[in-house]
């Protein structure tokens, strides 16, 4: 196969990419956080060192929050309702290029996963009406 | 902003998300704010004053994740899609080059895999069926 050789990088699933980015924006938004708790309380006449250690503690306890909560729950939305059907065609592709072109795709979505099924149970369907008409051609 | 598809399911998620870890941010403050011992007609306008800085710096780079997600995961997905209606209108010659090494990099492969097969399969039927006319 053409362009197969040198270009093969390691698999990284698309979650973590995504979790690339919420990590770098979770910490800045930390570090927001913290100054803001730290002003907070300093400008109500907390003393220094007091304000700093609550600060610190309660910006760690946010960061768990954050990631206990929020993310990831968005992060097993997006597994769910994108990366299961993904992974379904893609199950089915290599049946597919086995010669098994009768295996119905079984997947339920929303919006564009629901035109990518379609798209694909369609382009299967053809397919298959092509090698049909081709082997009573050949018979 | 465009509220329907999958971008806009994935924003509504995301808003709610931001909406989410503000109120425990600002709960955790009053708390904070409460132990140490600051009187709470001051809490109130403190609260009020991080409450929009931090909300302010949650909601806004939703459109950054929006254009992440959009070019992680829609425009694959669209290309996915343009790549089998070109399949089921017949033109089996058109390669798709897997540009990623994620989900939609391996489905891309195993598509290329799979138009490659049945390619060859109808070149060697359409062989045969020649060969018989002759």
């Amino acid at each position: 196969m053409k362009g197969e050789s040198g270009r093969k990088r390691k698999y990284r699933s698309v979650l973590y990419k995504i979790l690339d980015v919420v990590f770098i924006g979770s910490l800045l938004a930390a570090l927001l956080v913290f100054f803001v708790f730290f002003f907070a309380m300093v400008n109500n006449d907390v003393p220094q060192e007091v304000a700093f250690k609550y600060a610190l503690g309660s910006t760690l306890f946010l960061i768990l929050c954050w990631f206990v909560g929020p993310i990831l729950i968005i992060q097993l939305l997006i597994e769910r309702t994108i990366l299961r059907p993904i992974k379904e065609m893609t199950r089915l592709l290599e049946k597919m290029s086995g010669g098994d072109l009768d295996t119905p795709l079984e997947v339920k979505g929303e919006y564009e996963i629901e035109r990518l099924a379609n798209s694909f149970e369609r382009m299967r369907l053809s397919l298959r009406a092509l090698m049909r008409r081709l082997k009573k051609y050949e018979s | 902003m465009r509220i329907r598809g999958l971008l806009g399911r994935l924003t509504v998620y995301i808003i709610f998300g931001s909406v989410f870890s503000t109120l425990i941010t600002i709960a955790v403050l009053y708390f904070v704010l409460y132990i140490t011992e600051v009187p709470p007609h001051r809490i109130t306008r403190t609260l009020l004053f991080a409450g929009a800085v931090v909300g302010l710096a949650f909601t806004l780079p939703i459109f950054f994740v929006r254009a992440v997600l959009y070019k992680l995961l829609i425009e694959k997905i669209n290309r996915m899609i343009e790549a089998m209606d070109r399949v089921s209108r017949g033109d089996i010659d058109t390669p798709v080059e897997p540009q990623t090494n994620d989900e939609f990099g391996q489905m891309a492969e195993a598509f290329e895999r799979m138009r490659v097969s049945v390619k060859e399969m109808i070149v060697r039927l359409e062989e045969e069926i020649e060969r018989r006319k002759r």
